[in-house]
């Protein structure tokens, strides 16, 4: 393993590191050897035979689901699936416990850039606090109060392994990058001086965007106090004054036209149908007029997802406490955009870059592809 | 149920326990989750193994030496291919039973017969 990317990232032993790339192996072979296994299973012998008899797999994969967990092997795998899932938080944990008050000191260092606000008031919405999400234990609001990064820490490691290095590696910032290009591609004269990220989490998207406009002010919201707290320390590591605090997107305390750019990054997906509009209407009063609103998000439509995919997403909604996760394939996003009063709204494809170029040809298609190849992006401009 | 509700959202039927594959056996669920740990350990040993046997190649070591190694790119390659072998030795009769599922028109048949 190399060398850590920033000061805040946890420091893995040599067998704290050997049982992280065995998760990352599971989780490989669970997603690459045994999933093919039932996606040709339900796919190509099912789909066809039940088409045979005028059924629609499609339609019916909540029932073919629970056809599936007759079978031991099924109910094996997706135990499996979860366990290696449960592995990954446990070991993780364990790492960041290990070294939890040198982190906590390095992020109390008053001399960083940036701020943190926290509200011991804050409750986060229902779609947060159901379940803990990607089974992370404690959920993104987990905090421990003045001064905790655990949960930070904990998200900072285990993304790295969870995006199987898909994501920009350690630093975990492609979908930053890729946000900027699409930044580029659409609005080629303009550079942002006020930028607000909802949905931040430790700043893996917010730092590169700051990257890419040294003058402005950049804000990050989100739920956890723990997480914001590992954010600021992180990014002013990576030289990015940035200014977080504790917030609902659907609802926050900046005055109106407070900013020229606002941005979401893997965000939508763990809302709820209520929460889009009120979000998209947000960014709208956030902005001042000519301001941009940019979302980038999976690139999965429920319409066109195969028998297996239906199913694996039920699976992913219920097990991996996704609970949006179908729901946010079925909605109309762009609609609700519209709705809000957005102008100039465009929705498609973004390839994913790890450097933006404002220079370079524009690349944002309205072609489908896999996840980390392209992201889906959504942006309008407030009138 | 498995509707998403107004909002949008899907949860087991009670989101505060965790996911049950094996009712009335949980004992099932648990044994997979130790094996899945062990595989873990297993793992560790032989990644401190490997780290042995290659500063063994290079002369004397000691723990310290150990701890401080890191593998290189390669080396790392080697290790994840052997790992992924040793995950798919452990993890055969899954595998062998998914093969056979796909060559069952027996089975297959049941499964299409859902309760719709
Ligand atoms: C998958 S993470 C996003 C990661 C990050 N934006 C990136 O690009 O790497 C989703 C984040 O959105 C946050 N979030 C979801 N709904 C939110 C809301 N209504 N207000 C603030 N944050 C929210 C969650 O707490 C979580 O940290």
């Amino acid at each position: 393993m190399s060398a850590t990317p920033h000061a805040m990232m946890p420091e893995a032993t040599h067998d704290e590191a050997a049982r992280f790339a065995h998760v990352v192996g599971l989780k490989n072979f669970l997603m690459r050897q045994l999933e093919p296994k039932w996606r040709s299973l339900v796919d190509e012998k099912l789909t066809p035979q039940l088409a045979a008899e005028g059924r629609d797999a499609k339609g019916e994969y909540r029932s073919l689901e629970r056809s599936l967990a007759r079978l031991g092997a099924y109910r094996t795998w997706q135990q499996l699936t979860v366990s290696a899932q449960e592995e990954m938080w446990r070991s993780v944990g364990e790492c960041v416990d290990r070294q939890l008050p040198e982190l906590e000191r390095r992020a109390s260092d008053p001399t960083a850039g940036g701020s943190v606000r926290t509200d011991p008031q804050f409750r986060p919405p229902r779609y947060l606090s159901t379940v803990d999400i990607h089974l992370m234990p404690g959920g993104y609001a987990d905090d421990r109060g003045e001064g905790d990064v655990r949960q930070g820490a904990v998200f900072d490691k285990a993304a790295a392994l969870y995006h199987m290095g898909r994501n920009g590696g350690e630093l975990n910032d492609v979908r930053g990058h890729t946000l900027v290009q699409h930044y580029f591609d659409r609005f080629p004269g303009m550079t942002p001086e006020r930028i607000l990220d909802m949905g931040c989490t430790v700043g893996h998207s917010t730092t590169a965007i700051a990257g890419y406009f040294p003058q402005a002010e950049v804000h990050g919201i989100d739920v956890g106090g723990a997480l914001l707290r590992y954010a600021r320390a992180r990014s002013a590591s990576l030289g990015a004054s940035i200014h977080y605090s504790q917030q609902n997107a659907e609802q926050t305390d900046f005055a109106d036209g407070s900013f020229d750019l606002v941005v979401s990054s893997a965000v939508l997906h763990e809302t709820s149908f209520k929460a889009l509009p009120r979000i998209m209407r947000e960014a709208h009063r956030l902005l001042r007029p000519g301001g941009v609103m940019m979302h980038l998000e999976v690139p999965l439509r429920f319409d066109t997802a195969s028998a297996w995919n239906r199913v694996r997403g039920l699976f992913e909604a219920l097990h991996n406490n996704e609970p949006f996760w179908i729901g946010a394939q079925q909605a109309d996003i762009a609609q609700t955009v519209r709705d809000a009063g957005f102008a100039d709204v465009a929705s498609g494809y973004q390839p994913a870059v790890r450097v933006a170029d404002r220079a370079a040809e524009p690349r944002f298609t309205s072609t489908p592809g896999p996840v980390h190849v392209v992201w889906y992006l959504l942006s309008g401009v407030k009138r | 149920m498995t509707e998403l509700d107004p909002e949008g959202l899907v949860f087991r039927d009670d989101p505060s326990k965790r996911s049950s594959f094996f009712a009335g056996q949980a004992d099932v669920g648990r044994l997979l989750g130790m094996i899945t740990a062990l595989t873990g350990e297993i793992a560790m040993l032989r990644a401190r193994l490997d780290t042995h046997e290659r500063l063994a190649a290079e002369g004397g070591f000691d723990r310290t030496k150990v701890e401080a190694y890191r593998p290189d790119a390669t080396a790392l390659a080697e290790r994840m291919a052997d790992d992924q072998a040793m995950i798919g030795r452990v993890f055969k009769p899954l595998s062998d039973e998914l093969d056979r599922l796909l060559e069952d028109p027996v089975v297959q048949k049941t499964l299409l017969e859902t309760d719709r």
